[in-house]
């Protein structure tokens, strides 16, 4: 599988198929079909909710700089980082 | 015409009018005019009109679902109130019982939009403690001991949970028969508690509980999955993480592949996350033999006065 190449044109959109349910801080997900499960941090489950439509990584980024008053750069490292890890548990897909 | 002679049942907090007898569980004298459910013995088609999904034994149609199991019958589980039962030929009706009281009422219940584990259930300080895990792990065991420690028992192997008001969910106790290793019997000594066999196949025993307790809406503080102690280990919990708890009751739902089967996988997962916001899962790990019974129950009496549940005073020791 190619590496992903992350820039800021870049489309995110949630996978299709996955159930989640808050409990505490954490967001535990599960994919009903593949019979997958996931846990997302307060951080992570912000994204989840912010991508309940397709954004570029840009769109994101800024909005999740305004919300914790971090820098876009800030922003920009700790959301790539985020999306590398997701993107093994299929949360995501992208369009370049 | 003779009438049929039939059994009315609390199950889960149901009544049930049975054409057939179902081992174990509690008979109800509260009348059954209108019961909950119907169980009757009728004709079973081998297929179903208009089947959607279908698999090894089983095919649905959305509204019933039908079992066809060799050399025991067909049974037909019809929008979460009747189950209809066709015996094979030279099967035995015992064993057509326990299966009606097991793999049917699960169905049924899952039609009724309930989750239910494969779990036994005591109550502490009228709060539900619920012991989970597969055939064998000692469910029956730790509720029997339990119950000579004083606790009363609510759920025997299956453990059916509901909404509540709040977005709660809590425990439909039902106090069936314990079922019981000829050897548990022996061992802890409930030889005047002890029924009848199980089944002609197994040394198990219906074991008559110590103490029980029926209960529509028992709040439910604590799962423990049971898990196999180490030699030379003591008895010990880990809590685990919300992750970790959701995959747990998941796995430990009574019958897994009528999850998948009836694909009731979202309301598992939304009864789940909701019954996780006022309880705990922990995995606890306890010896298979009665030789740490005393730390078992030290163990868990220090766990449930952490967790606010005020332990009576006339609890029993053990010996």
């Amino acid at each position: 599988m190619k590496p992903l190449r992350l820039h800021e044109d870049i489309v995110i959109t949630r996978e299709d198929g996955w159930l989640a349910g808050r409990v505490g801080d954490d967001l535990v997900m599960m994919h009903a079909k593949s019979n997958q499960f996931a846990n997302l941090s307060a951080t992570g489950s912000r994204i989840w909710e912010l991508l309940e439509v397709p954004r570029t990584l840009k769109d994101l980024c800024e909005a999740l700089s305004c919300e914790y008053d971090i820098t876009a750069e800030e922003a920009m490292a700790d959301v790539t980082k985020f999306l590398r890890t997701a993107e093994s548990h299929n949360l995501f897909h992208f369009e370049q | 015409m003779t009438d049929l002679q039939k059994w009315t049942y609390r199950i889960s907090g149901l009544v049930v009018s049975s054409e057939i007898l179902l081992p174990g569980a509690s008979q109800w004298d509260g009348g059954s005019s209108h019961p909950d459910i119907i169980v009757r013995r009728a004709p079973v088609e081998p297929k179903l009109f208009q089947a959607v999904r279908k698999g090894p034994a089983w095919e649905t149609n959305g509204e019933q679902f039908l079992l066809n199991i060799e050399s025991l019958g067909k049974f037909l589980m019809r929008s979460g109130g009747e189950i209809l039962f066709d015996p094979d030929g030279n099967s035995d009706l015992g064993d057509i019982g326990l299966f009606v009281l097991g793999t049917c009422f699960t169905v049924l219940l899952q039609q009724r939009g309930y989750l239910i584990l494969h779990a036994s259930a005591v109550s502490v300080n009228s709060h539900a403690v619920l012991f989970c895990g597969p055939s064998g792990a000692g469910k029956s065991t730790m509720a029997a001991l339990l119950g000579m420690r004083g606790y009363p028992l609510l759920n025997e192997d299956v453990c059916m949970l509901s909404p509540m008001d709040g977005g709660k969910y809590s425990l439909r106790s039902d106090s069936r028969m314990l079922k019981l290793w000829s050897e548990t019997v022996a061992e802890l000594d409930l030889n005047q508690n002890a029924r009848t066999l199980v089944s002609e196949k197994h040394q198990k025993f219906f074991v008559e509980p110590l103490r029980s307790e029926i209960a529509d809406k028992q709040s439910i503080k604590a799962i423990y999955v049971l898990s196999d102690l180490e030699k030379g280990n003591k008895p010990s919990l880990e809590h685990l993480n919300p992750l970790e708890s959701a995959v747990e009751l998941k796995r430990n739902a009574y019958r897994p592949t009528l999850v998948e089967a009836m694909e009731v996988h979202e309301d598992y997962f939304r009864i789940s996350i909701g019954l996780l916001q006022h309880a705990s899962v922990y995995r606890l790990y306890r010896p298979k033999d009665f030789g740490q019974t005393e730390a078992l129950f030290a163990l868990m009496e220090e766990h449930w006065k952490n967790l606010g549940l005020q332990i009576s005073d006339r609890i029993e020791t053990f010996s």
